[in-house]
């Protein structure tokens, strides 16, 4: 599904500030894996799933998705394969527009904007479904603003439009941990089943040991822009997050 | 909350079209034959232009209009703007007023595409070229409720004038504001004047006053002579001018009178105040009555020749003040002239 | 009763204050029509993408510039508008172009198409004045200049309501409330900066275009202060409609161009002098912005591009 083929990013090159924030990443990421990735500050986390969506540039190296070469192409040409979280729920939402009108916005993501009505009687009905799910009764407030709703509420709205459209690829920076313990939990709760329902990808970025191993199918350790161990299977199910850290050594 | 608002709104409209009534009321008592009612508009207030009005003023009190007693006068500025040019002209055309004047082009031409509908005449004054701002069809016969005065004179003895002051004239400059429409087809006819009597116009173009001293600099070296006409703009800067020109001994000349004591070397044109009193004595006889349709547009009646002798002492042509007769120990010297005279003496 | 009303003439030739005459009403009520479009476009840049766009003041002429010199030059007033129309939309392009490609400042993009524009418009005009007098205009379409105004400025009203409501609008305001979640949506922001730059200033340069033939000329000067009347009129639209629906808010645009002009009328008989009106506009608009309600929703969040 993913291939990142020996990826180095360097940011401000030529200047003091200087750092080569990726040096020779290669990962290789079938349909259906849910990896985590765990690594210490500056390890790359970020920047690897910036490097996928296209936000930031590589300096060597290619990226395909799908057999296909997306290396070159922008954020928004990448946007029809991948659905994306963000760790500031402000920044996966649009916080002057309503809960319909953000619903809206996302289901035709990668797609063509056009002339035609952008929120339908069926639209509506649709996302007010989708909605129920969530079991926070918001699907009654449909029409409004984005900007009244808590971030955990926040944060679960946005995971709801990230698979609203049909993708393949879903990428989660530290989703919750902004958020508090509680509305944490049931957002990766959430997270959980929305990715087995609809068969996602999944890369999640995570500062919590227990996250990286109790989600998904493996986990890849970062450190400095290396990718120093990636685990799975047997291996992983084994492993405790105290046993993680023994890895960083 | 909107309600309230939209209600706020609506009082306000409806309590603007209510004024009217009450307004109109009061307006009712005011037309009355013996109380008539002048509307004044300049499109910027201005040394040269509030002269013209002072002028339209002064005459209309000669002539026995008094203020508040038999004549009413309302006065606004557009501040240069074309837009409060339009809402002004529109005031004035609900007043039924006996004349609007209208002093600059934008100011004329408002009042004159507001006032088709009523019977107010308009007056213009102090534009350059009637014609082309269509205010006028023809100079000989006034049409459409519309006649004024303008305050263009021939170019060709201001030229002569020149260059009797300063014979080794060859090059004269001039700065002017490009977006002043005056200026811009005086410039025209000057330029198509000036090869006649060989002399080659160097234009100075600026869009403000701030660059009008870049633009004299840019002449020195260039011209034997600067020309400064009523532009606005230039104008506005006159001093700067003065003073460069005077660090390289270059004469400046007019269009104003009023600036040759300041020390422009001379000036042959109509004194604006002049022109205001011309525009007056038009306005009175509109206000006794006369018909519009009988009063053509004028061009100044009265041209006046202006010599600052101490200036051309200084810039060393004593010889050219003895050549041509001219008292030496006067400071500046005035003529009346009729505008088909050229000689000085 | 003969006395009574002599002292009211007494007091009527002591008070400043004229009723506003129905023609001048009417007369505001025009302008106010005009202008409202120059106010929509202000609150597509300034509001729905968060650009703030300063060409107003070139866009404006220029639309007066093409549209009066076309013509003059026996052109079809109708075609010479839309024509307008089509370069008030490139100009826009202009400042567009300058802050995507070449990364300059929104407010210095616009100021540059600006300046540039006043040497363009001149060489369009060829002169700083331009008659209409003698000449058809698009309001010979049908008796009532206030009508066809009214048609013009509500089909614009509803046109803007169908492209808002539609998949492309609201990507466009996508834009406007965050760059990078729309991105991320996989919309091209830098088309819908350009379409939008361009649609708001061909709006604006039709309002020029209208505002030419309404008062029979051109002048080169008819742009200055274009820009604060349309954010005046938009900010006074919004404190009448706070209720933030983006269509309400549109109507409120031209309510308060309406309602501006008429406060402009309304000064002018009380005998404000013209240079007051300025510093009046300036007090309208900080009075309302202090106003804590409209303050909350006005204070700009772009900080984070």
């Amino acid at each position: 599904m993913i291939l990142l083929e020996n990826i180095y990013v360097m940011f401000n090159k030529g200047t003091p500030l200087e750092k080569e924030a990726l040096k020779g990443i290669h990962l290789k990421i079938d349909a259906g894996d849910f990896v985590t990735i765990i690594g210490g500050n500056g390890a790359g986390k970020t920047t690897l799933l910036n490097v996928l969506s296209g936000e930031v540039g590589v300096t060597r190296g290619k990226i395909k998705i799908q057999e296909k070469d997306v290396t070159r192409l922008s954020t928004e040409e990448r946007a029809v394969y991948i659905g994306r979280l963000f760790q500031d729920p402000m920044v996966g939402t649009c916080s002057e527009l309503t809960i319909e009108e953000n619903f809206a916005l996302a289901y035709r993501r990668g797609e063509k904007r056009r002339l035609r009505p952008a929120l339908t009687k069926k639209l509506k009905d649709y996302f007010k479904k989708e909605l129920v799910k969530l079991n926070m009764g918001l699907e009654n407030r449909m029409r409004d603003q984005m900007a009244s709703l808590s971030g955990g509420q926040r944060q679960a709205v946005s995971l709801l439009m990230a698979t609203l459209h049909p993708s393949q690829i879903l990428l989660l920076d530290e989703h919750t941990s902004a958020l508090d313990p509680k509305m944490g939990e049931r957002v990766m709760q959430l997270t959980q089943d929305l990715i087995t329902q609809h068969g996602l990808t999944a890369l999640m970025v995570t500062h919590s040991l227990h996250q990286a191993l109790d989600f998904g199918n493996r986990t890849v350790l970062m450190q400095e822009g290396h990718i120093i161990r990636d685990l799975h299977g047997e291996e992983r199910a084994s492993l405790t997050p105290s046993d993680l850290i023994q890895l960083f050594k | 909350m909107k309600k309230i608002i939209m209600l706020i709104v609506g009082v306000l409209m409806v309590g603007v079209l209510a004024s009217n009534k009450c307004g109109a009321a009061i307006e009712g008592w005011r037309i009355n034959a013996s109380v008539q009612r002048v509307g004044i508009t300049q499109i910027i207030e201005h040394p040269a232009l509030n002269a013209t009005r002072r002028g339209l003023l002064d005459e209309l009190e000669s002539q026995g209009f008094k203020k508040d007693e038999n004549i009413i006068i309302y006065f606004q500025s557009a501040q240069g703007s074309p837009v409060i040019a339009s809402q002004i002209a529109q005031q004035f055309a609900g007043m039924h007023l006996n004349v609007a004047v209208g002093i600059g082009t934008a100011v004329a031409q408002s009042l004159v595409a507001n006032m088709q509908g009523t019977s107010t005449p308009v007056v213009f004054s102090s534009i350059t070229d009637p014609k082309g701002a269509g205010l006028v069809q023809d100079y000989q016969r006034s049409e459409k409720n519309v006649t004024g005065v303008s305050n263009f004179i021939p170019i060709m003895p201001q030229l002569e004038f020149f260059k009797q002051i300063v014979p080794s004239l060859k090059r004269l400059g001039i700065i002017y504001n490009l977006g002043e429409a005056n200026s811009v087809s005086l410039n025209e006819q000057i330029e198509a004047e000036a090869p006649k009597i060989g002399l080659a116009i160097v234009l100075a173009p600026v869009t403000g006053s701030i660059e009008v001293s870049s633009a004299a600099q840019s002449l020195v070296g260039k011209v034997d002579a600067i020309l400064v006409t009523n532009d606005n703009t230039a104008l506005s800067a006159f001093d700067s001018i003065l003073r460069i020109a005077n660090d390289v001994k270059l004469p400046v000349f007019v269009s104003d009178t009023d600036l040759v004591k300041n020390g422009a070397i001379g000036a042959l044109g109509p004194n604006q105040y002049e022109i205001g009193r011309q525009t007056g004595r038009m306005v009175a006889k509109i206000l006794k009555k006369e018909p519009v349709s009988q009063l053509p547009m004028e061009f100044p009646e009265k041209v006046e020749m202006y010599i600052n002798v101490k200036v051309m002492q200084q810039l060393g042509l004593g010889e050219v003040i003895h050549a041509l007769g001219l008292p030496a120990d006067e400071d500046i010297v005035k003529r009346n002239v009729t505008t088909s005279q050229r000689e000085l003496l | 009763m003969k006395t009574s009303l002599k002292e009211m003439l007494q007091l009527a030739k002591g008070s400043y204050y004229n009723g506003m005459s129905f023609v001048q009403f009417i007369g505001a009520v025009e302008l106010g029509l005009i202008y409202s479009l120059v106010a929509i476009g202000v609150y597509l840049t300034f509001r729905l993408i968060d650009f703030p766009d300063l060409t107003v003041d070139g866009s404006f002429p220029l639309g007066g510039a093409i549209a009066a010199t076309l013509i003059v030059d026996g052109f079809d007033p109708i075609m010479a508008t839309l024509l307008a129309f089509v370069g008030g939309w490139l100009s826009g392009l202009v400042t567009a172009y300058l802050n995507l490609k070449w990364k300059i400042m929104g407010l210095l993009a616009g100021i540059l198409t600006m300046t540039g524009l006043y040497s363009i418009n001149l060489r369009i005009m060829g002169r700083p004045n331009i008659t209409l007098m003698q000449h058809g205009s698009v309001f010979g379409v049908m008796d009532s200049k206030y009508v066809f105004l009214m048609i013009v400025v509500a089909l614009v009203v509803i046109g803007l309501v169908f492209l808002i409501r539609s998949e492309f609008g609201l990507s466009i305001r996508a834009i406007g409330t965050n760059e990078r979640f729309a991105r991320a949506l996989g919309i091209s922001f830098n088309r819908n900066t350009y379409f939008t730059l361009g649609l708001s200033n061909g709006i604006v340069a039709l309002s020029g275009a209208l505002f030419s033939q309404s008062s029979g000329f051109t002048d080169i000067t008819m742009g200055q202060g274009t820009i604060i009347i349309g954010l005046a009129s938009v900010i006074i639209g919004e404190t009448l409609f706070w209720k933030k629906n983006v269509y309400w808010l549109l109507i409120g645009c031209v309510m308060g161009s309406i309602i501006y002009k008429l406060v402009v009328a309304l000064a002018l008989n009380l005998n404000f002098k013209t240079s007051d009106l300025k510093l009046i506009t300036a007090l309208l608009i900080i009075i309302i912005m202090i106003l804590p309600k409209v303050r909350h929703k006005l204070i700009s969040t772009r900080g984070k591009k």
